[in-house]
């Protein structure tokens, strides 16, 4: 018990080291959106920085930006993603 | 539907709504207060002990290490205090060992019911007084009453004063750290005119069994025992193995 | 819907909305405090305001919790929805200074660790024994994780699916929390009131549960549909009120057919790409279908927000025979313009591609 506690405080930890420098640098590389964020927003994200580190870590390698949302119609659509005019 | 109310947030201007933001405002403030009190109120008494926590008094007396630590004191009439130390701890068993039946000087903070008076003793405060004016050893009471008793297992200094309400399910597991720390276990037994009696816990030799108790903190119990009595203190020298969840 | 991230997109609306809010806050837990400490002057003051904080932050649950069915059954709560997740974060904060203080007081000063204590100390397997301080600990950890992701970044980073799996688990922490509040408290206080309330908090939550989830068992029936076509009847024309879209199950999943500007119906996926609100429940305003939990606009014919902002959804391609409305069960992917289809006023409608 003890053992998971101590593993679970590390793992806090580097999350903490991790989110500063990428809610400073890396948050842009993978959300376009996040380019131009405010200070405010960049402490608001903090917290789940930590929480997600090794996910956001992942993306951050890879500049990998927020993939679409899974649903039966966004899956399930006929033909590419494109328009076809206005 | 000849009104069809579709709210949209960022489009909604409060200013054109003044009646309806103040009904609301002080509908939730009128509802919180309400409940607030309602709540606070019906709360079950927390018991009356104080814990002049800050407060450092020194107390001059005679200490006694057995069967639990306490001194009785030469100023107040002989008045008699349960020693503690600090946070979840009872009094170093080598220290009351080493002062046993030694008149001492000692700095603390008082915690009491009003019936029974506790020093959390400021660490390292204690020292030998040698002089005039001793106090007599207490005599323990002896041909002892054998009883059975119902109640809830506490920690003495909580209850007694720290923390008000220092019982039952919340109280718990502070009280099985407390017990577990040195700190003197006590039963409290209520009578049947709501009274609520004390009763410190030792073994039948009058050793210490707080480690056989942990278990059964905080829930209701029925121990057999021989009750006596030292110094206005009254204890239970219980057996360990008659302890039964009622 | 921000092109650009801020801490949080303020607006008059909101800004009422935190003030009752706050204030309500205040005024349940002064006078919490006040008439315990007038009525028990003895109460430790930790213990008061533990208590004081618990609860307000226990009640906020329950508020949180029925919103969001009260507003499926009457669209006059829909307000409440809209800055429900301040009212997240604000029960994480208030949960969190009520777990500090209450580890503070009952664990810290032993030899152990405050937080294995908390998971050790109390654990035990009968009813008065029951350990409840766990579960309280368990319900934080869950409304923290929920409360550090409430931002739309992470709504936008994790997609709206996974983001409202995620924090779907505030049933869990809100179960975890009823058990928290049986095995602790009520096994102390002797008041009948206190178990009367909580047993009525729990058949509020479930009760408009079942009761919002029983009125809209219409909505998720699926439509008769023809092979040769590949496409679904939908509903007679006539029963379409324009501006008002109507849902109904297409391919598993919601979609929105919305008759307006007269003649025009057009058939979009009913999932908004924020927090996958209802947009079958929305309306037509100002040019676009509106999402009724936080004012999303879409285009009908595109399923495309107007500049800048830059949301999707997919859309289905609608015709119209006989007097009924047809809508093909296979979606276009999101963005995709499709020919509205048209109403024929002196027929009553009929085919039209």
């Amino acid at each position: 018990m003890s053992e998971l506690l101590l593993l679970l405080g590390m793992y806090g930890l580097v999350g903490i080291l991790f989110a500063i420098p990428f809610v400073l640098l890396g948050v842009r590389s993978i959300d376009p959106a996040a380019s131009q964020g405010t200070v405010g927003f960049k402490i608001l994200i903090l917290p789940g920085c930590v929480l997600f580190w090794p996910w956001l870590l992942a993306r951050w390698i890879r500049r990998k930006p927020p993939s679409e949302e899974w649903s039966a119609h966004r899956q399930g659509a006929s033909g590419k993603a494109g328009r076809k005019g206005e | 539907m000849s009104e069809d109310p579709f709210f949209i947030g960022w489009e909604a201007s409060p200013e054109r709504q003044t009646s309806s933001w103040r009904i609301s405002l002080w509908g939730s403030l009128v509802l919180c207060v309400m409940l607030g009190l309602l709540l606070a109120g019906l709360q079950t008494n927390p018991g009356k002990g104080i814990f002049a926590f800050g407060e450092i008094h020194r107390y001059r007396g005679l200490l006694i290490s057995d069967p639990v630590p306490f001194l009785v004191s030469k100023e107040s009439g002989g008045h008699v205090y349960l020693l503690v130390n600090p946070l979840k701890y009872g009094f170093s068993v080598d220290l009351a060992r080493e002062h046993h039946l030694q008149q001492v000087s000692l700095q603390g903070s008082l915690i009491d019911d009003g019936r029974n008076g506790m020093i959390e003793v400021f660490p390292g405060s204690i020292s030998n007084e040698l002089g005039s004016g001793e106090v007599p050893r207490p005599a323990l009471s002896s041909a002892g009453t054998h009883l059975q008793l119902r109640g809830e297992i506490v920690d003495s200094k909580c209850h007694l004063g720290v923390m008000n309400p220092g019982r039952f399910k919340p109280h718990r597991a502070c009280a099985i750290q407390c017990i577990a720390g040195g700190i003197p276990p006590m039963l409290v037994v209520q009578t049947s005119n709501g009274a609520l009696r004390h009763y410190l816990l030792v073994g039948p030799k009058g050793e210490t069994i707080n480690q056989t108790l942990l278990e059964f903190v905080a829930e209701p119990v029925s121990i057999r025992g021989t009750y006596r009595t030292i110094a206005g203190l009254h204890l239970l020298y219980a057996d360990p193995n008659s302890i039964e969840r009622l | 819907m921000a092109v650009s991230y801020q801490a949080v997109g303020w607006n008059a609306f909101k800004k009422r909305y935190d003030t009752i809010m706050a204030s309500g806050i205040v005024a349940f837990l002064v006078s919490f405090v006040g008439a315990g400490s007038f009525l028990h002057p003895e109460m430790s003051l930790e213990i008061l305001l533990m208590r004081g904080i618990g609860v307000s932050a226990f009640l906020l649950l329950h508020l949180i919790l029925v919103i969001g069915p009260l507003a499926r059954l009457d669209r006059r709560w829909l307000p409440l929805l809209y800055n429900r997740r301040h009212m997240g974060v604000t029960l994480f904060l208030l949960a969190f200074a009520h777990g500090v203080i209450a580890t503070l007081t009952y664990h810290v000063g032993s030899d152990m660790n405050p937080i294995l204590s908390v998971f050790t100390t109390d654990a035990g397997a009968r009813m008065t024994a029951v350990p409840f301080q766990a579960f309280g600990f368990l319900a934080l950890a869950i409304l923290f994780v929920m409360a550090s992701t409430s931002h739309d970044f992470w709504l936008a980073n994790l997609t709206a699916p996974l983001w409202k799996t995620l924090h779907m688990s505030v049933y869990l922490a809100y179960g975890l929390l009823i058990a928290h509040v049986v095995f602790g408290v009520l096994q102390a206080e002797r008041s009948p009131v206190y178990p009367l309330l909580v047993g009525l908090g729990i058949l509020a939550v479930a009760g408009l549960h079942l009761l919002s989830g029983w009125r809209g068992r219409d909505l998720d029936r699926s439509p008769a549909f023809d092979e040769k076509s590949g496409y679904l009847a939908i509903c007679r024309v006539d029963s379409l009120v324009e501006n008002q879209p109507l849902g109904a199950i297409v391919n598993g999943e919601r979609v929105a057919v919305l008759r307006y500007e007269g003649d025009k119906v057009s058939c979009v996926s009913g999932v908004c790409q924020h927090q996958n609100g209802p947009l079958a429940e929305g309306r037509f305003v100002s040019g676009c279908l509106t999402c009724p939990w936080h004012g999303y606009q879409y285009r009908p014919a595109d399923g495309t927000s107007p500049a800048p902002f830059t949301e999707r959804i997919p859309t289905f391609d609608v015709r119209i025979e006989a007097g009924m409305v047809w809508v093909r069960s296979t979606s276009n992917p999101a963005g995709t313009y499709t020919v509205p289809a048209a109403i024929d006023h002196v027929r009553g409608g009929r085919l039209n591609e």
